[in-house]
């Protein structure tokens, strides 16, 4: 059955925050009794995008790009200022209890599971709480069990695991209501590599087999390569790329990045301008060229500097997507 | 060295972001001070009674409030400090620095101490007047300032031993101020002084040294003790604090090679 | 109703993780029970030289202590999660908090369960008894149920007013230490209110409602006729009181769900 509405639908939101001023000494601090400074900070600016079921997004911006405060919208801990929102249909800051039944959450640097007792039952108060079905529950600690590794740690309490098993706990404990959305907010942060892999074919395992939605957002570009086909982009509260990943790679993937070693006399970067050359840079002695395939014939533009000047090394390469990112934010 | 002014200042400035909640502390002490004039003012009105036991209103009402007024001042939350930092295990990093535990804890004391000085003193003093207690003489007060500094040194000495017993046993010890506190109410004279109490109580007093902490200097402030006696309770001061800083010390000690054995 | 299931299920949990805890309880109950044994002891010797405080006898003090420290110990007990408000709102954890399908104000009150005070609970059951005893009261059946009602509603009251005070965290995030101030105010429960002038008898009844945590339950028993009026009124004003700290905690709640701190 094909579904026609989305699961995420989200048009011209801006959000805004009044935040008050606040400055040292004893003086400030009697001021501010009286009166204080307000500043204006827009945090998301009119942004729209839509997800539909089963697409497995990744969210990337720098740090205070706004892609927190669009997680806490769309899991309605934070209500918009201008601009509609619908999660599965409904408003989520208005039905803020009903929606939560629906999606899963992972705070990467927060813990939803309580500290001190085993994982097994914290297992068990989120049974009562999203009102699991036995037979669900069951059937979803054997698929965790099999697909995260973690049935040796159910017994253990939170606090005496690693990071990478706690994310695993949390992970699994997100899923294990079977929400159709679930939004993970750098779950990989801090992980080392193995688990970081486990955690993502786990992610993209249960994507593919149960068509969950997932909003994921993360620093790290494996992360994005490995799950999303879809990316999108945020910078200053604005979305400045809403695509897949491999438009995005075949757009740059025209481009290509040389470096070069040159062993004597070292050549002035306005040497190198000419059209489809996009750009020049020396750091020390090692040259670094990025050149569009569309204008320039490389083997031609290669051979001619190799003729030119002597050359002790050079590389050529694709652009990798962290590159990619950089640039497009550069912009 | 016994104490290092270099912590002393740094637990200050530390304090000091803290002093908008002191406002919470001074508002139950306030409190404490309205019953107690309500209490006593009441008692003698149904009485009928110009003294009890020896004090008149006035005496018992400032009695009380400075014994109230004590409590607020020198409150010392060392044994809260040292359960902390055995529980989240600085108490070792504290070890490899070059000044010893006791002076670490003596030092944040007193930086906690002026900070009282600084910030609740002003308000709790202006708030006692208000409700009307007897102001001494010279000679009085400066008595009364050599004994509370004592009982500050007391509260610190016991502060001090709850505190290392965590470390000794490493447990959180830090419930057992609620025993310290309730005995004082009983052996202490805080708030009600001895006298009201059967005479094999005050026998029992004088053997700990909760009535050192508060019945001393209040009965100087209030002119029960005088001169000789004055002094002599005072030098009872000074021999607990000898006392509960060599058990303390011993206490340390013993904590101190547990972790030395076990790594905290 | 499910919110009730939903609590005892948390309180389950935190209950698991304080006996997870390596602490030992008995240097918590053993020195709370006894600082409730040495404040009647005072009370006891000072009765001794005073007789009756405004015709108050020993035992009748005995009562309103008991009350009030059955109130006390009680929110401890059962509501003390609610001091972590302030730390979950600086953290941030509240947001995880407003992620759940569970009534938040539910989560914040289970998020501690403080079963060192069953000691401080049991010993105020055990004051109230004495009393009682002491009292040689003839104890009806109406006698009593109004007497738990009102020792109920004086549980209700305070948490109102405790909650309102911890709802201003959300916009100062500074509200703990007026919270112990407020929980220190409660001694002023512990005392016949006549004692007091009549501007703070009316501050103890309808602003910081600490009457309705002592007195009022204690009313039931004594009958001492003064302030009666307001036993009544009890379940109806502490209703009132609580509709209105509930709708201010989601105010509360609206407001971070705005700035997000």
């Amino acid at each position: 059955m094909m579904k026609n509405e989305s699961v995420i639908n989200v048009k011209n939101l801006t959000k805004e925050y009044v935040i008050e001023e606040k400055e040292s000494g004893l003086w400030s601090a009697v001021k501010s009794l009286f009166k204080r400074k307000k500043r204006k900070i827009v945090a998301l600016d009119n942004i729209s995008f839509s997800v539909n079921e089963g697409e497995f997004i990744g969210v990337i911006g720098p740090n205070g790009a706004g892609k927190s405060t669009l997680m806490k919208i769309l899991t309605g801990v934070l209500f918009p200022t201008k601009g509609h929102v619908s999660v599965n249909g409904k408003d989520p800051h208005k039905n803020r209890l009903e929606i939560a039944k629906e999606y899963g959450v992972v705070f990467g640097n927060k813990s939803n599971l309580l500290w001190d007792i085993a994982v097994i039952d914290s297992f068990e108060l989120s049974k009562s709480i999203y009102k699991i079905p036995d037979h669900v529950y069951e059937e979803n600690l054997k698929y965790f069990a099999k697909n995260l590794g973690i049935s040796k740690l159910l017994k253990q309490p939170v606090r005496k695991l690693s990071l990478g098993e706690r994310m695993k706990c949390e992970i699994a404990n997100a899923f294990l209501h079977n929400p159709k959305l679930v939004f993970l907010d750098e779950p990989t942060i801090g992980l080392d590599v193995l688990s970081k892999d486990s955690v993502r074919s786990f992610l993209r395992k249960i994507n593919k087999e149960r068509k969950t939605t997932i909003i994921l957002t993360t620093h790290d570009m494996k992360d994005i390569s490995e799950l999303c086909e879809r990316v999108i982009l945020i910078n200053e509260g604005r979305i400045i790329y809403d695509g897949t990943l491999s438009d995005l790679e075949r757009k740059f993937y025209s481009k290509r990045k040389i470096r070069i070693l040159f062993s004597a006399s070292y050549p002035k970067i306005e040497e190198f301008s000419a059209d489809g050359v996009l750009h020049v840079e020396k750091n020390g002695e090692e040259y670094l060229l990025v050149v569009e395939l569309k204008k320039i014939k490389l083997k031609e533009f290669v051979q001619k500097i190799l003729s030119k000047y002597k050359v002790a090394d050079f590389h050529v390469e694709g652009i990798e997507l962290a590159e990619i990112i950089k640039e497009i934010y550069r912009k | 060295m016994l104490i290092s002014y270099a912590l002393i200042k740094s637990k200050l400035i530390s304090n000091f972001a803290y002093r908008w909640e002191s406002i919470g502390v001074i508002l139950a002490s306030a409190v404490e001070m309205l019953i107690v004039f309500y209490l006593w003012s009441a008692i003698f009105s149904w009485n009928n009674a110009t003294e009890i036991n020896g004090f008149t209103l006035t005496s018992i009402i400032t009695y009380s409030v400075v014994a109230i007024f004590i409590r607020l001042i020198c409150d010392t939350v060392i044994d809260g400090e040292m359960n902390y930092d055995v529980k989240t295990g600085d108490i070792i990093v504290m070890l490899s620095r070059p000044i010893s535990i006791r002076t670490h804890y003596l030092s944040s004391a007193i930086g906690y101490f002026i900070f009282n000085l600084l910030f609740k003193f002003p308000l709790a003093f202006v708030i006692a007047i208000l409700i009307g207690i007897i102001i001494p003489g010279l000679d009085t007060f400066l008595l009364f300032i050599l004994s509370i500094f004592n009982s500050f040194l007391l509260l610190f000495a016991i502060c001090f031993i709850i505190g290392s017993l965590a470390i000794l046993l490493n447990e959180e010890t830090w419930s057992l101020w609620f025993l310290i506190d309730a005995l004082s109410l009983l052996f202490g004279g805080f708030f009600i002084p001895l006298v009201f109490f059967p005479d094999w109580i005050q026998a029992i007093s004088y053997l700990l040294p909760f009535h050192a902490i508060y019945s001393t200097p209040l009965l100087i402030y209030v002119g029960k003790t005088s001169g000789i006696d004055a002094l002599l309770s005072i030098f009872v001061q000074i021999v607990w604090i000898i006392a509960l800083f060599i058990i303390g010390g011993f206490v340390v000690e013993k904590g101190l090679r547990r972790i030395e054995a076990q790594g905290g | 109703m499910d919110s009730i299931k939903l609590y005892f299920m948390f309180i389950k949990a935190r209950l698991m993780e304080r006996l997870e805890y390596k602490t030992n309880f008995m240097i918590y109950i053993v020195p709370s029970v006894l600082k409730h044994i040495i404040e009647i002891i005072v009370l006891w010797f000072l009765m001794i030289a005073i007789v009756e405080i405004n015709g108050w006898t020993f035992a009748e003090l005995l009562l309103l202590n008991g009350v009030a420290s059955l109130v006390f110990s009680s929110l401890f007990l059962f509501a003390g999660g609610i001091r972590n408000v302030q730390k979950y709102i600086e953290t941030g954890d509240f947001d995880i908090i407003l992620t759940r399908p569970v009534n938040p104000l539910i989560q914040v009150v289970t998020s501690d369960f403080w079963i060192d005070e069953i000691g401080g609970f049991i010993i105020s059951v055990i004051k109230i008894l004495l009393a009682l005893a002491l009292l040689d009261v003839q104890l009806s059946l109406p006698i009593i149920f109004s007497f738990i009602l009102l020792i109920i509603c004086g549980f209700i009251t305070i948490f109102s007013l405790i909650l309102i005070i911890a709802t201003i965290a959300f916009w100062t995030v500074k509200s703990e230490s007026l919270l112990r101030a407020t929980i220190e105010m409660s001694t002023f429960a512990k005392y016949p209110l006549e004692i007091y002038s009549s501007n703070l008898i009316f501050l103890l009844t309808f602003v910081l409602p600490f009457g309705f945590a002592s007195y009022y339950p204690s009313e039931v028993i004594l009958e001492k006729g003064i302030l009666r009026e307001f036993v009544f009124l009890g379940p109806i004003l502490s209703f009132i009181f609580f509709i209105l700290s509930y709708s201010f905690w989601n105010l509360g709640i609206k407001h971070y769900t705005s700035t997000g701190s």
